[in-house]
């Protein structure tokens, strides 16, 4: 069970406003977003005793609906014979990534809420990063509390992308060689499989190498020192590598 | 029956049809409360106008089936009656409000506090709209069975009619005196009212039909929707 649902954006506020004000009225009402926005959670954290039923299961929201005058149907765009289904007098609440027919959901639906995207909320990008950092910290026993850098946030993808994102910057920043090593084994262990692939797969360590090192000491001239190789030697590797 | 002693004023005076009594020069010398408010959308001239159109040639009453609409207010005859040179009547009959022909099943309709269904309706419009609203309701309106997801449905789409218009103003009260007979059941009747400066039509069948499937009349203007909503306890 979810005790809260964090949000800055007024538009999601607005949105559980409504739904609060449904809570007691024998309504349906949609809420369609990307995947991954937080629509299932919402609706966990203001609906926490009511079935959930997965919409590409047609016979078991059939059977649900029998039963019950309250009903969150999930993944509706897989519910096949929208049109049919006899929504009088119950609580429905559908979760839809996106929706084929908007005619037939006007027509079904009282409330319909749309739920922004992470790109379009950015006041909740904070709150999640802070929430799943936690969650990582936790998770991974790291003894350490993270450090964010938040160029590298990803939220192409919404929640999905942006807890990936989170997880790899905590791994980075707890890992060890023997980690690294065992992470590009197993990389290379299920890749490799050309008639190159020395060149193809030594960028892996030079790139980073040289990146970091050029981003730590600022110079060509004094990572060649510290890498212990020739300047023109490094020169040439940047130019293979495509590093300016 | 010796009438003389009943004092009908007060009975004329609370009955739903207009009646007003011109003298000879069409000057109200009598009009009761429904014609004190529909004098509010007819002219005192056009009311005589139709009083002397539809006369009878001579001294007694006749009723004349006439269709008038005036803004809400729908009429399909008029009376007009004189027994001497000096006074003469009119009286408008209403057309009836609803057409309640679909038997309303009312135990299936659910006890509802009908200003959160507008609330909620509100803010699910003013998750997409930013216009300003202006809200008149009556906060201590006791509940009433309504089918909450057509309505719900309804109020979406009236508001959205509203939706590129700067200002609109909400009002949602008991109309007092007006009534509607719901299987033999005397209910009274709530109005809610969306103004503003224009709005689309786009949606007006849609609101039209939903209307009539749950008993509301709805009267669509220009700049105005008036919904009469029986309320049913």
């Amino acid at each position: 069970m979810i005790d809260k649902f964090h949000t800055d954006s007024t538009q999601v506020q607005n949105i559980i406003k409504g739904f609060n004000l449904t809570k007691s009225l024998l309504v349906s009402s949609i809420i369609i977003g990307e995947p991954h926005t937080g629509k299932k959670s919402l609706i966990r954290y203001l609906y926490p005793t009511v079935q959930f039923v997965y919409g590409g299961d047609m016979e078991a929201v059939k059977m649900a609906l029998e039963e019950q005058t309250q009903l969150v149907i999930y993944d509706f765009e897989k519910l096949t014979n929208i049109e049919n289904i006899d929504f009088e007098n119950r609580r429905i609440i559908a979760i839809a990534n996106y929706i084929s027919n908007e005619k037939t959901i006007d027509s079904l639906f009282a409330f319909i809420y749309h739920m922004p995207a992470l790109k379009d909320r950015v006041e909740d990008i904070d709150i999640l990063t802070k929430q799943f950092s936690k969650e990582v910290t936790s998770n991974l026993m790291l003894d350490k509390e993270l450090e964010i850098d938040t160029k590298l946030l990803d939220i192409s993808t919404n929640t999905h992308s942006l807890k990936r994102s989170i997880y790899i910057q905590a791994f980075s920043q707890s890992c060890t060689s023997k980690d690294i090593e065992e992470i590009l084994y197993y990389y290379l262990y299920n890749n490799m499989e050309g008639n190159n692939d020395y060149k193809e797969y030594l960028p892996f360590y030079e790139r980073p190498l040289i990146e970091a090192g050029l981003k730590k000491f600022g110079s060509q001239l004094k990572l060649s020192d510290i890498l212990g190789i020739n300047r023109n030697t490094l020169r040439k590797k940047m130019h293979e590598l495509n590093i300016h | 029956m010796n009438s003389t002693s009943i004092d009908f004023k007060f009975f004329i005076d609370s009955d739903s049809t207009p009646f007003v009594l011109f003298d000879s020069s069409g000057k109200i010398l009598y009009l009761n409360n429904s014609s004190e408010i529909l004098l509010g959308y007819v002219s005192r001239q056009e009311l005589y106008d139709i009083t002397l159109s539809y006369a009878p040639k001579d001294f007694g009453s006749k009723t004349t089936r006439l269709e008038l609409q005036y803004d809400s207010f729908s009429f399909y005859a008029v009376g007009v009656a004189y027994d001497d040179e000096d006074q003469i009547a009119l009286r408008l009959y209403h057309k009836p409000k609803l057409n309640v022909s679909r038997n309303i099943e009312l135990d299936k309709l659910p006890m509802t506090d009908i200003n959160i269904l507008l609330e909620a309706n509100i803010t699910l419009f003013k998750l997409k709209n930013s216009n300003q609203l202006h809200l008149l309701v009556d906060q201590d309106l006791p509940q009433c069975r309504i089918d909450q997801n057509e309505f719900s449905k309804l109020l979406r789409k009236v508001l959205h009619s509203f939706r590129s218009s700067d200002s609109i103003d909400i009002s949602l009260k008991l109309l007092v005196g007006e009534y509607v007979i719901i299987q033999n059941k005397k209910e009274h009747l709530l109005e809610l009212v969306v103004k503003a400066n224009g709005r689309y039509t786009d949606s007006d069948s849609e609101i039209r039909s939903i209307s009539g499937q749950i008993n509301i009349s709805a009267n669509l203007k220009e700049h105005i929707i008036k919904l009469q909503i029986p309320f049913v306890s």
